[in-house]
C-alpha cells in the first residue's frame, strides 16, 4: 500500500510538468504578445524601438525550450514570476485571489451537503414512496438549469427587484467598519454566489449518498447492531453514514476542477475576485506569468485532490491498491 | 390681543425658518446655487474606476485611470486649461523665440516634491529622457520634432524643435517625475511606481489592491491647498454597481448609461440630490477598411459601405443621443471644423448603385454579389465585451445582406485584435481612436510610417500628406483652418474608414460638490485647476475629521 | 419517475428541440412561407433548403424588403410563419419592448424578436453541442482503444496525457483553445469544447478495453486467430456501447452549456448568431435588465439539457441490472 501511495505521488512530477509545458506552448500561440505588453491600447503602431524593448524585456527571442525550462527553474525555487501588467510577484496576486475561490467553492459544497446529505438519508430509508420520487425530479430539474441563468435569475429577484441581497463584489462596507459587521457583509455577499455554484450538484451528491448508504446499510455488521436492539434513525446516521462518508470525501477531490471551472461564470456574474475571474482577465491580458502560475496552482489542487481520493479510496478497499500495481 | 401676539409669532417662526432654507440646503446643478458662507474645506470625492490601474509608473503607464491618478499628484509643465489656452503649471511662464523654433520655460521656484526634496530642471530633463527610452515603453510622438533640450540653470529649460510646430507647446503637457527617486537602480522596476511621489495638489496616501486608491491634499502645493481633503478612487467594475453605488451614496460620480439618461434626467428627486454633466469624450469609433485588400481599394466600394449603415438611426434609437455622428476625425467643438461637410447619410439605394458601378454585380439567383467570379464576402474583426460594436456589426451585417454582400463577424480579444490591425492582417476591422483637444490627424492618414503611426489601412494620397505636414508647422488660425477645410473634404471624398460617431459623456455627480463644470476641454475632472476650485459647505461635508 | 419514463419523457424533448431545430428557418423568419408574386405562387421562406430551395422563391425574391412589404399591407403575401422575423431583422423604433401580441417574447437591444433569435438558437446549439460530443466521441474512443489495447508503454504515457489535460479547468481551456486559433470561427468553437470532453470517454473506453481483454470470449477469438482492430470493433465497441451512448447524452448537454457559457463571455459563436447565451449576456448588461432576455433562453436552455440528461439517466438505469425497478 505504502508503495503504490509513493508510485502514485511521484508519477504527479511528471504529469504536473507536462501540464505546465502545454500551456506553455498553448500560451504561446496566443496572438497579440506584444501589443499587451506594450500596454494594450489603441494608440497606433508601436515604434521598432519599442518592439525591440520588449522583445528583449521578456526574452522572446529566445527559443521555446530555454524559456520554459527558465521559467521551470524558477518555480522550482517558489519564484513564479511577475505580473507583466503591474509588476506584482505572481504569487500574492494567486494568493489573494485564490481566498475568495475558497470562500465560494467551500460555502456551495457546504450548502449542498448540508441539504444533500441528509436527504439522502431520509430517502434512503425512505425508498420508493411518493415522497422520495418527487424529491429525486425536483433535484434532477435542479440539476438541469444552467448556473449561470440561474445566477442571473436570482439577482434580479433578490438583488434588483427586491433589493434583499446585494447586487456584487464581496462586501460594501468602507474599510473602517468593525470586523464582525464586515464578516456578516461578507457572509451576505457570500449567499447567492454560492447558492448557484452549489445546486447543480445536489441531485448527484443527493442520490451519491443514498447509493453509499443503501449499500452500507445491507452490510452484515448491521444486521447484528439491529439485533442488538438499536432503533432505526440511529443506525442511518451512526453506523452506515459513518462508512459512506470515505467515499463521499473522494468525491471531493474529484470535484475541485469542475468547481474551479464552473466558478468563471459565477465570479463574473457576481464581480467574484476569485481564480476564474483572475484567469479569464489574465488570458485576456495576456499576462503569461500569472496565467501559468494559476495553471500550476488548479493543476496541483486538481491532482492533490484526485490523490486524496485514491488515498482514500485505496483505505477503504485495498484491492484496488493491488489491483493498480500491475 | 393674545390672537395677534399669536399671529406674530407663528410669522416671525415662519420668517425663520424661511431663512434657513436658504439656497445652501438644497443641492441645485453647478451654476445654480451659491454657497451660504465662506468656502470651507474639507470633505471627501469618492469616484468608482473600472479596474487597478496596471501601474501607477507616470512615464510609460497609459491606461485611463492612471492618467487621472497622475494629473492629481503630479504636475505638467503646462496644462489644458478650460478655454482650451495652455495655463501654467510648473512652469510659470514661457516664450518663443522669433523663428519660433526655440521654446524656453521658466520654471517656478520654490515648489517641492511630496517628500520635501526641491524640485528643479533637472527633474524636467530626467523625465524627457525616460520618455525618450525605449526601455520606458512610453509614448514619444509629441517629441519627435524636438532637436534637444538644455537646462541653463535650475529653473530654466529650453527646448529646440527641428522645425517650428503647432504643437510645441502640446507636447510638455505629460507628468513629471522625480529624479531623486527614480535615477538609482531599475526605472522599470522602481516601488515609487506603486507609492509614487510627486508635486501636485494631492499626495499619495495608499493603494489597495482591488478596492481603492487614497489621496490627500497638499498643504504645501505651490498654487495653494485644494479645498477638498481627499480623492478615494474606489474599484467597481461593473458600470451597473457604479450607478447604484452613487444611488446609495457609497460613491459620487458615476457615468450614467444610455438607456437611463431620459428617466434620470427627468427624475426630479434624482435632479436634488445630484448634479448631471453631458459633453463630448474626445473618442471616436470607426471601421477600417483594408485598401490593401481587392474589395476596399475602391473608394466606391468604401462609401458604398459607409452609406449602409444608419449611424443616425442608431445613435438615436439606440444609443439615446449619447453620441455625434462622425464625417471625419474633426469633432464639431474642435478648431478647424467645417460644417458644410455632413456626414454621410443612411442611403442603401445609392449604395447599391455605387456598387453596381464598382463591378459587383448582383446574382439574379441568390443576390449575392461578385466580380469576375469572386464572390463579395468578408470579415469584420470586433473586440468582445464592447455593445456598441456588436450592435453596430449586426445592423451593418444586416444592411449589407439586404445589398447582397456577406459580411462575417469575427470576436478576438483586443490585444489579439491589436496585433492584427498593426500588421495589417484583416480585410475590416472595428476600433477607436483617443483624440486630442487639437484636431490634428497627422497619425491617422499620413502614408509615412513613422508619421502615421495609426494609419492602419493604408491610406495614401499625396495632397493629403502635403497638406497635413503645412498645417503642422502654420501659425496663423486662419490659414489652417483653411488648410483643414481641404483636408476634410478629401477625407470625405475617400472615406478611408467609416468614421462612426463621438460618443458624449454622461455623469451624474453629488451634488454637494460646488465649482464643478464641463468647459471646452471636457468633463469637471478634465481642464486645469478643475478640482483644485471644488469645495463643499461644512454643513454638507460628509467624510470629516483629520486629514 | 422510472427510468422508462425517463427515458421517453427525455426522448420526446430532446427531439422536439431536434425538431424545432431543423424547421427554424420555417418557424420563424421574415419571408413568407407563401406568397402570390406577378402572378405566380412561391414560398421564399423556403429558399434556404438545399437544392430545392432556389426554385421556390419568389421572382427577384433577393431584393425583396419583405419587412418593408409586410408593413405596407400589401405585395400578396398569403401565409406567414408563426414568428413573422428572422433572427436579425432588426427595427430601431421598438427596442426592448417587453412581450406582446406582436412580438410574442418581446425584442432585445435592436429591436429583434426574441422568439426568432430563441428559435433560430436551437440550431446553433444542437449543431455546436452534437457535433462537439461526436468528436469527443470519435478522440476519446481512439484514445481509450489505444490505451487500453496497446502495449504497457503507451498505456502509461496516454494515461498521463488524459490525466493532463483532465487537469484544465474546461472552460479556460476552451477559451484559451479559441483565442490561440489563427482564424476564429464556429469551426474553432467546436474543436474546443471537443477538446475538453473527450478525456471521460477515454477514461471510460480504455477501461472497458482492459475489462473484455480478460475475458473469456477475447481470448478464444484471440486463440482463433482474430486481430486486435478486428477484435476492437466487432466486439469490444459493442458490449462498450450502450455506457458510450449514456456518456454522449451527457456531453451533449454540457457541451450545449459550455457554449452557452463561451457566448456569454463574448468568446462563443460569433455574433449575430444567435446563441442563447449571447442573449442572456445582452441582458446582462442592462442595469435593470429586461426579464424577457433572461426568462426566455434560461428555459430554452433548461430544456434543451433536461431532455438530454433525461435520455441519458432513463437509458442508463434503464439498461442497468443492478438498479432495482420500482413499482
Amino acid at each position: 500500500m505504502g508503495g503504490y501511495l509513493l508510485r502514485r505521488l511521484l508519477s504527479v512530477l511528471p504529469t504536473l510538468l507536462g501540464i505546465t509545458l502545454v500551456t506553455f506552448l498553448l500560451l504561446e500561440a496566443l496572438p497579440g504578445r506584444e501589443m499587451a505588453l506594450l500596454g494594450g491600447e489603441d494608440r497606433g503602431l508601436p515604434s521598432s524601438g519599442a518592439l525591440e524593448e520588449i522583445r528583449r524585456a521578456y526574452h522572446l527571442d529566445e527559443p521555446i525550450g530555454r524559456r520554459y525550462l527558465g521559467w521551470a527553474f524558477r518555480v522550482a525555487r517558489w519564484d513564479l514570476g511577475e505580473s507583466v501588467l503591474d509588476g506584482r510577484p505572481v504569487g500574492p496576486i494567486l494568493f489573494r485571489a485564490a481566498l475568495p475561490t475558497l470562500a465560494l467553492n467551500l460555502a456551495a459544497l457546504l450548502m449542498a451537503f448540508a441539504v444533500s446529505v441528509p436527504l439522502g438519508v431520509s430517502w434512503a430509508r425512505r425508498r420508493g414512496t411518493r415522497g422520495e420520487r418527487t424529491g429525486s425530479t425536483a433535484l434532477l430539474l435542479l440539476y438541469a438549469f444552467p448556473n449561470f441563468a440561474a445566477a442571473l435569475l436570482l439577482q434580479q429577484v433578490f438583488a434588483v427587484r427586491l433589493g434583499l441581497l446585494p447586487l456584487q463584489g464581496t462586501g460594501g462596507l468602507l474599510p473602517g467598519a468593525p470586523p464582525l459587521a464586515r464578516a456578516g457583509d461578507f457572509l451576505l455577499h457570500l449567499l447567492l454566489p454560492a447558492l448557484c455554484l452549489g445546486y447543480g450538484s445536489l441531485a448527484y451528491l443527493t442520490r451519491f449518498t443514498r447509493a453509499n448508504l443503501l449499500e452500507a446499510i445491507g452490510r452484515e455488521y448491521l444486521l447484528a447492531a439491529r439485533a442488538r436492539g438499536v432503533g432505526e434513525a440511529v443506525l442511518a446516521w451512526k453506523h452506515a453514514f459513518r462508512n459512506a462518508a470515505i467515499p463521499l470525501l473522494t468525491l471531493v477531490g474529484l470535484l475541485v476542477p469542475a468547481l474551479l471551472g464552473g466558478s468563471v461564470l459565477i465570479e463574473t456574474i457576481f464581480s467574484w475576485p476569485g481564480l476564474g475571474r483572475l484567469y479569464f482577465y489574465s488570458l485576456s491580458n495576456r499576462d503569461y506569468p500569472v496565467v501559468l502560475g494559476l495553471t500550476t496552482l488548479t493543476a496541483l489542487l486538481t491532482l492533490g485532490g484526485s490523490l486524496l481520493a485514491d488515498f482514500l479510496y485505496a483505505l477503504a478497499d485495498p484491492r484496488v491498491a493491488a489491483q493498480e500495481g500491475r | 390681543m393674545a390672537n395677534r401676539l399669536a399671529r406674530a409669532c407663528f410669522l416671525l417662526l415662519l420668517a425663520i425658518a424661511g431663512a434657513g432654507c436658504g439656497p445652501g440646503k438644497a443641492p441645485g446643478r453647478s451654476s445654480a446655487a451659491a454657497p451660504s458662507g465662506p468656502p470651507d474645506s474639507g470633505d471627501w470625492f469618492v469616484l468608482p474606476i473600472d479596474s487597478d490601474p496596471a501601474t501607477l509608473n507616470f512615464v510609460s503607464g497609459t491606461d485611463a485611470w492612471q492618467d487621472l491618478v497622475a494629473r492629481f499628484v503630479a504636475d505638467s509643465l503646462v496644462d489644458e486649461g478650460g478655454d482650451l489656452q495652455p495655463v501654467p503649471r510648473l512652469a510659470a511662464s514661457w516664450d518663443f523665440s522669433a523663428d519660433r523654433k526655440v521654446l524656453t520655460f521658466h520654471l517656478r521656484r520654490s515648489v517641492r516634491w511630496h517628500d520635501g526634496a526641491p524640485f528643479s530642471s533637472r527633474d524636467v530633463l530626467f523625465t524627457y529622457r525616460k520618455i525618450l527610452d525605449p526601455a520606458s515603453r512610453a509614448r514619444a510622438d509629441l517629441l519627435q520634432d524636438i532637436r534637444e533640450v538644455t537646462a541653463p540653470d535650475d529653473f530654466t529649460v529650453r527646448v529646440a524643435y527641428r522645425e517650428p510646430t503647432v504643437l510645441a507647446l502640446d507636447a510638455w503637457k505629460f507628468p513629471i517625475v522625480a529624479e531623486h527617486l527614480l535615477s538609482k537602480g531599475d526605472f522599470m522596476s522602481s516601488p515609487v511606481h506603486l507609492a509614487p511621489v510627486g508635486t501636485g495638489p494631492f499626495r499619495f496616501v495608499s493603494w489597495d489592491r482591488g478596492r481603492e486608491i487614497v489621496l490627500e491634499a497638499n498643504r504645501d502645493y505651490v498654487l495653494g491647498r485644494p479645498r477638498l481633503d481627499r480623492i478615494v478612487f474606489r474599484i467597481i467594475p461593473s458600470r451597473a454597481t457604479q450607478l447604484q453605488s452613487l444611488l446609495t451614496g457609497e460613491t459620487d460620480w458615476s457615468s450614467i448609461p444610455p438607456e437611463e439618461w431620459e428617466t434620470l434626467r427627468a427624475d426630479t428627486g434624482f435632479r436634488r440630490r445630484f448634479q448631471i454633466f453631458e459633453y463630448p469624450a474626445l473618442y471616436l469609433y470607426y471601421i477600417a477598411w483594408n485598401a490593401r485588400t481587392p474589395f476596399f481599394s475602391d473608394v466606391r466600394v468604401r462609401n458604398a459601405m459607409t452609406l449602409s449603415l444608419d449611424r443616425e438611426g442608431y445613435l438615436r434609437k439606440i444609443y439615446r443621443g449619447a453620441g455625434v455622428v462622425a464625417a471625419t476625425t474633426f469633432h464639431p467643438r474642435q478648431f478647424g471644423y467645417d460644417p458644410s461637410l455632413p456626414p454621410l447619410p443612411f442611403d442603401p439605394g445609392r449604395a447599391s448603385a455605387l456598387l453596381d458601378e464598382a463591378g459587383w454585380l448582383r446574382d439574379p439567383g441568390d443576390g449575392s454579389r461578385s466580380r469576375e467570379g469572386k464572390p463579395f464576402r468578408f470579415e469584420l474583426l470586433i473586440f468582445q465585451g464592447n455593445p456598441v460594436q456588436e450592435q453596430i456589426a449586426a445592423l451593418l451585417q444586416e444592411g449589407l445582406s439586404r445589398n447582397g454582400v456577406k459580411m462575417e463577424v469575427r470576436v478576438l480579444d483586443f490585444p489579439a485584435l491589436l496585433d492584427r490591425l498593426h500588421r495589417h492582417d484583416y480585410e475590416a476591422a472595428f476600433s477607436g481612436w483617443y483624440l486630442t483637444p487639437d484636431p490634428d490627424p497627422v497619425p491617422f492618414f499620413h502614408s509615412d510610417p513613422v508619421l502615421g503611426s495609426s494609419n492602419y489601412v493604408g491610406y495614401s494620397d499625396p495632397e493629403a500628406d502635403r497638406l497635413l505636414a503645412e498645417a503642422r508647422h502654420t501659425f496663423d488660425p486662419e490659414v489652417r483652418r483653411t488648410i483643414y477645410r481641404r483636408v476634410q473634404a478629401i477625407l470625405h471624398r475617400d472615406q478611408p474608414y467609416t468614421f462612426l460617431f463621438f460618443p458624449l459623456q454622461r455623469i451624474a455627480m453629488d451634488g454637494r460638490f460646488r465649482g464643478a463644470r464641463t468647459t471646452a476641454a471636457g468633463g469637471p475632472l478634465r481642464a486645469f485647476p478643475g478640482i483644485l476650485e471644488w469645495h463643499v459647505p461644512s454643513e454638507e461635508q460628509k467624510h470629516r475629521g483629520a486629514l | 419517475m422510472t427510468p422508462r419514463q425517463s427515458l421517453s419523457r427525455g426522448l420526446f424533448l430532446s427531439c422536439l428541440a431536434l425538431l424545432v431545430a431543423l424547421l427554424a428557418p420555417l418557424l420563424a423568419a421574415e419571408a413568407p412561407l407563401a406568397a402570390r408574386r406577378e402572378g405566380s405562387l412561391c414560398f421564399p421562406a423556403l429558399r434556404s433548403i438545399p437544392l430545392l430551395g432556389r426554385g421556390l422563391d419568389c421572382p427577384a425574391g433577393a431584393t425583396l424588403d419583405w419587412p418593408r412589404i409586410r408593413k405596407s399591407g400589401r405585395g400578396g403575401i398569403l401565409l406567414d410563419p408563426p414568428v413573422p422575423f428572422g433572427p436579425g431583422t432588426s427595427d430601431l423604433d421598438s427596442v426592448f419592448m417587453p412581450p406582446s401580441r406582436s412580438h410574442w417574447m418581446g425584442t432585445d437591444s435592436l429591436g429583434r424578436d426574441v422568439a426568432a433569435r430563441l428559435i433560430h438558437g436551437f440550431p446553433v446549439a444542437l449543431m455546436v453541442g452534437g457535433l462537439a460530443t461526436l468528436l469527443a466521441l470519435l478522440l476519446g474512443i481512439s484514445m481509450g482503444a489505444a490505451a487500453g489495447a496497446g502495449g504497457k508503454w503507451l498505456d502509461l504515457a496516454l494515461s498521463r496525457l488524459i490525466d493532463l489535460v483532465a487537469c484544465f479547468p474546461t472552460l479556460v481551456l476552451a477559451l484559451a483553445l479559441v483565442a490561440a486559433a489563427p482564424r476564429p470561427g464556429l469551426w474553432v468553437l467546436v474543436l474546443s469544447i471537443a477538446a475538453t470532453r473527450w478525456t471521460g470517454v477515454a477514461r471510460f473506453f480504455r477501461g472497458e478495453v482492459l475489462r473484455q481483454r480478460g475475458m473469456a470470449y477475447c481470448e478464444a477469438a484471440r486463440a482463433a486467430g482474430a486481430g486486435r482492430p478486428y477484435l476492437l470493433a466487432r466486439h469490444i465497441l459493442p458490449n462498450a456501447l450502450s455506457p458510450i451512448l449514456v456518456t454522449a447524452a451527457f456531453s451533449v448537454s454540457s457541451a450545449v452549456l459550455l457554449e452557452a457559457g463561451m457566448s456569454f463571455l463574448g468568446l462563443g459563436v460569433p455574433p449575430p448568431a444567435p446563441s442563447w447565451g449571447s442573449i442572456l449576456a445582452e441582458a446582462q448588461r442592462q442595469v435593470v435588465p429586461a426579464w424577457w432576455l433572461i426568462l426566455f433562453p434560461s428555459l430554452a436552455l433548461f430544456a434543451t439539457v433536461l431532455g438530454c440528461t433525461l435520455v441519458a439517466e432513463g437509458y442508463r438505469d434503464s439498461t442497468d441490472p443492478r438498479i432495482t425497478r420500482v413499482g
